[in-house]
């Protein structure tokens, strides 16, 4: 067998022992029912602002406070409470992932991602809102 | 129904040049293709077969560039009767975005992509000689499939249809179903959308344009390397390949570099690199490339490694189709902050990915065998044993990106074959902290190849025995260098304070590939600069690696708020605290600055920040060094809302300080929360004579008297108008300092009217309700607001090292440059 051969297959060995470790830092989507069970865990949850509820933030309490309610996709709704500033666009949010754990009876999230509408259906809105307001 | 001020004909000239593009490119990929057959068999009618091509070629890309052109003029005219037209430009679009607004959205993008592949084939027409037969066949493939993305036909079966390509050609009137349209003069009622406001910046003037050569470019080798295995010159095509590939590294290198400085400088990611999906999917091909152009060097050289360079200049291609599948197709939508939204061209965009992989990799395994390869392997001490072994890892690398950015198609796959047989959806998400995650495994790669491009520049192809004189000479250079760097990073290190171990072994073969290739121009080159392309890519990744380690170990959140009143432990709770509060005309103190927010100012939908640095000496009496920064928020057009936040960043030699406001009162960002503070004061009736005083909780105000010429400027005077206006001095219960107000009071036609008065500063207000002129009496009516709060809320971030990073990438595109020059001779 030729030496790079070897080597190849050692590289392919160290490359499956990689992929597994990876793989070992990949969870799967949580939901607020779990991150009670597992309070002292990491957790990503997928869910949908409660746009009825109230959203707070007050920089001139805490600057890196926001608090807002989210909805998991399994229906729970908790307080979630996000360590920084309320971004831009927030109340238009169609869904939001968000990593972080619980304390106490609050979602506490050090990080999030928003996904807003997409552009064709933003237009459609706006299309549609122009031709209320023209046939009125 | 007959529509007025329509302009139909662009619409149907795009459309035609549309359908003449792709015959173009069909009749070219045919012709070629037969004038390659004929070339391979020796018959005559090669050089017909050419001539038809080249037409073809050429009738194709005249047919791109006005595709283009018809774009940017329907757009320059405003013609928002046309939705690519309404969706990505307005009225008050400034002239200098058209491009930006051109290529913003995925259709404009993919007629980028056509633009520069067809340019690269005129150019291949006139430089490739014998080649162009074959690779323009090629290339004409893969713009027939590019424009199929944008051709837009629809089939329909039934009450369904299956939708080929997305056209830029499409009317609004055709696209949505609105009342609006059953009134003939519904173009005049259209608005644009107009382009994003954080694209609004000269990056997306320049990123997507380099960004789509190297794309482009990389189909050069590519098409090269398939080819090669079509006509059986396994050997002959490395020569011509090798410069296009060097080009297309550097091109696609500075694309990828352009991403990096855009987050960094204009957008709020807060730094160069996130190992977001989209970043690593341009990347990945770009490591391949690089890994390629390596075993193409080993197979020009020596003969070996010419499977493994066909194997990754045809990956390449194909994870760059990969790349597009994943941007564009709406799969990476939970994981990452720029990937488009979805167009309804997965299958399509799936079609392409194995069209030009399947095949070629069938081509590659049947004609293995006949791939010549040298009897004898590779010794151990040669040059091309330690390339090889480079180029692998480069690709382990890969493959250990894509595994995890590619989560969310794993997903997808699952999911269909697990509800196929009844389970549930597959959920996996990515890792918590990703950044963490690619960081602990690409850490030992970067060391490896640290060292590897350090030592292997010291052997030499062909080398069976590294004895004697040639080994002392190795083990010199080589040991001097490891010495040197262990002394000098573990100096480093101390100073800086960067006291991990990784970073420490980072910094090592970071300084070590440094030394060893300065020394290999110095002794082996002889301080020839013209052929030592290598060596200066190689420091480059030196340098690059020196940058990461201290951007990314210090870099150091200066803003970090101090108060918690949350009480939130844990996690990362306190590390996510990187926003401050800065209340105007507030000194706050930020590690070894003192920060003052000092005011603001207006420039169109902009608003400057003023955020003054001070830094003092020791006994805090000397300014030894004071600046301004100015990061900016843009409004929209009502000035209603904020559309984007700009940081702004002071440049250092060795650091940068980058501050970035991320939010304001919210009664200056959003209207209704402005007017409900205003609804919401409380007036207090008081009724008094001159020179009484009237108290409220925080202030007194005198009354000081009238005047029967009023000053406030709320009052128009009128014929008729009766007129008494109330001067007013307002102190705090704490200071001595007066503020004035003047409401006024007025009989105009027989009714009385208020004309209110403010202080801002204090939050006072002021109207005037009543005259008694018998007991010489007037009615007041004072609200006492919390006084206006004027704050920013910014981040203040402090990169050490960042300029090494920029150093470094720009060295490593310098050194592709440098040998794709050195190539072409």
């Amino acid at each position: 067998m030729k030496k790079t051969h070897i080597i190849a297959i050692a590289v392919i060995a160290l490359g499956m022992v990689a992929l597994i470790m990876a793989a070992g830092d990949m969870s799967t989507y949580s939901n607020f029912q779990k991150a009670i069970e597992e309070p002292g865990g990491k957790h990503q949850i997928v869910g949908y602002l409660s746009k009825d509820k109230p959203m707070e933030y007050d920089p001139e309490v805490d600057a890196n406070l926001f608090s807002f309610f989210m909805k998991d996709k399994k229906g729970m709704e908790k307080k979630v409470v996000y360590i920084g500033t309320k971004p831009q666009d927030f109340e238009r949010s169609e869904e939001l992932v968000l990593t972080g754990g619980m304390q106490g009876d609050e979602f506490v999230a050090t990080d999030m991602l928003m996904k807003c509408p997409s552009k064709y259906t933003d237009q459609e809105i706006q299309l549609k809102e122009k031709i209320y307001t023209e046939n009125k | 129904m007959e529509y007025l001020n329509e302009h139909l004909w662009p619409g149907r000239l795009g459309h035609f040049l549309v359908l003449l593009g792709f015959i173009g490119s069909v009749l070219a990929a045919v012709s070629y293709f037969f004038a390659t057959r004929s070339s391979l068999r020796g018959d005559e009618g090669e050089k017909g077969w050419l001539r038809i091509g080249r037409s073809a070629f050429t009738i194709h890309s005249l047919a791109v560039f006005g595709i283009a052109g018809t774009i940017l003029y329907m757009m320059l005219n405003q013609y928002y009767e046309y939705n690519y037209v309404m969706e990505h430009v307005s009225s008050d679009l400034d002239f200098s975005y058209i491009f930006s607004a051109f290529w913003e959205g995925q259709e404009g993008s993919f007629i980028l992509w056509l633009f520069w592949h067809a340019v690269l084939g005129l150019i291949l027409i006139l430089v490739a000689k014998k080649w162009e037969a074959p690779v323009i066949s090629l290339l004409s493939c893969i713009q027939m499939f590019i424009l199929t993305m944008i051709l837009g036909i629809y089939f329909y079966h039934g009450n369904d249809f299956t939708k080929i390509g997305s056209s830029p050609f499409v009317m609004v009137r055709d696209m949505f179903d609105a009342p609006i349209f059953s009134r003939p003069d519904y173009v005049g009622l259209l608005q644009g959308k107009g382009l994003n406001p954080l694209l609004q910046n000269y990056w997306m003037t320049i990123h997507p344009p380099t960004l789509f050569l190297g794309f482009a470019s990389t189909a050069i080798p590519f098409c090269y390397a398939v080819a090669g295995l079509w006509t059986g010159k396994h050997k002959e095509w490395l020569r011509p390949a090798l410069p296009w590939a060097l080009f297309s590294a550097a091109i696609l290198g500075t694309g990828i570099l352009m991403g990096g400085a855009w987050a960094y400088e204009a957008l709020s990611f807060g730094g160069y690199w996130a190992w977001d999906p989209v970043e690593n999917m341009s990347l990945v091909p770009w490591i391949v490339l690089i890994a390629g152009i390596h075993t193409g060097l080993v197979a020009r050289n020596t003969g070996y490694s010419i499977k493994s360079t066909y194997l990754f200049f045809i990956l390449t291609f194909v994870l760059i189709l990969y790349s597009t599948f994943l941007t564009r197709s709406g799969v990476l939508g939970d994981t990452s902050v720029h990937a488009f939204t979805e167009m309804g061209l997965e299958w399509q965009l799936v079609a392409f990915i194995l069209t030009f992989f399947i095949p070629p990799l069938y081509l590659l395994i049947k004609k293995g065998k006949e791939i010549p390869a040298p009897k004898k392997e590779e010794s151990a001490y040669s040059k091309e044993f330690w390339m090889f072994i480079g180029s692998l890892v480069l690709i382990f690398s890969t493959v250990l990106i894509s595994f995890t950015t590619s989560i969310p198609v794993f997903n997808k796959i699952l999911t269909f074959f697990s509800t196929m047989f009844g389970g549930n959806p597959v959920d996996f998400s990515p890792p918590d902290d990703p950044v963490a995650h690619y960081n602990k495994y690409q850490l030992w790669i970067g060391v490896f190849v640290g060292f590897l491009s350090g030592a292997a520049q010291f052997l030499r192809y062909r080398e069976d025995q590294l004895s004697g004189a040639r080994l002392k000479s190795f083990a010199q250079h080589t040991s001097i260098a490891l010495i040197v760097s262990i002394t000098a990073a573990i100096l480093m290190a101390y100073l800086s304070g960067v006291w991990v171990w990784q970073y420490i072994l980072l910094l090592i073969a970071g300084l070590f590939t440094i030394i060893t290739n300065v020394d290999y121009v110095i002794s082996v080159l002889r301080g020839k600069i013209k052929v030592s392309a290598s060596a200066v890519a190689h420091i480059g990744f030196g340098v690059l690696m020196l940058g990461v380690v201290f951007s990314g170990a210090k870099k150091e959140v200066i803003s970090k708020g101090f108060m918690d009143t949350s009480a939130i432990e844990g996690f990362d709770a306190q590390d996510a605290r990187i926003n401050m509060i800065l209340p105007k005309e507030t000194p706050v103190v930020m590690d070894d600055y003192v920060v003052t927010y000092q005011g603001d100012e207006m420039d169109g939908f902009t608003r400057r920040f003023k955020v003054n640095y001070k830094k003092y000496d020791e006994g805090k009496s000397k300014v030894l060094e004071e600046f301004t920064l100015r990061p900016n928020i843009l409004y929209n057009r009502m000035l209603t809302k904020v559309e984007a936040s700009n940081p702004s960043t002071k440049h250092y030699l060795g650091k940068d300080i980058f501050t970035y406001v991320s939010a304001l009162p919210v009664t200056e960002t959003d209207p209704e929360a402005a007017k409900a503070a205003q609804d919401s004061l409380n007036y207090v009736e008081y009724i008094v004579s001159e020179k009484d005083t009237m108290f409220t909780s925080q202030h007194y105000i005198v009354f000081e008297g009238f005047s029967q010429e009023p000053t406030n400027k709320d009052y128009t005077p009128q014929q008729g108008d009766i007129p008494v206006a109330a001067r007013l001095a307002a102190r705090k219960m704490t200071s001595d300092s007066v503020w004035q107000a003047e409401p006024v009071y007025l009989i105009r036609n027989n009714f009385g009217i208020s004309i209110d008065d403010k202080i801002e500063e204090l939050g006072l207000y002021f109207k005037f309700n009543k005259v008694d002129p018998k007991a010489r009496t007037m009615t007041f009516e004072v609200a006492e607001a919390a006084p206006k709060r004027e704050y920013i809320v910014m981040q203040a971030i402090v990169f050490p090292g960042i300029n090494l990073v920029w150093l470094g990438s720009i060295m490593m595109m310098l050194g592709l440059v440098m040998g794709m020059i050195q190539r072409r001779k």
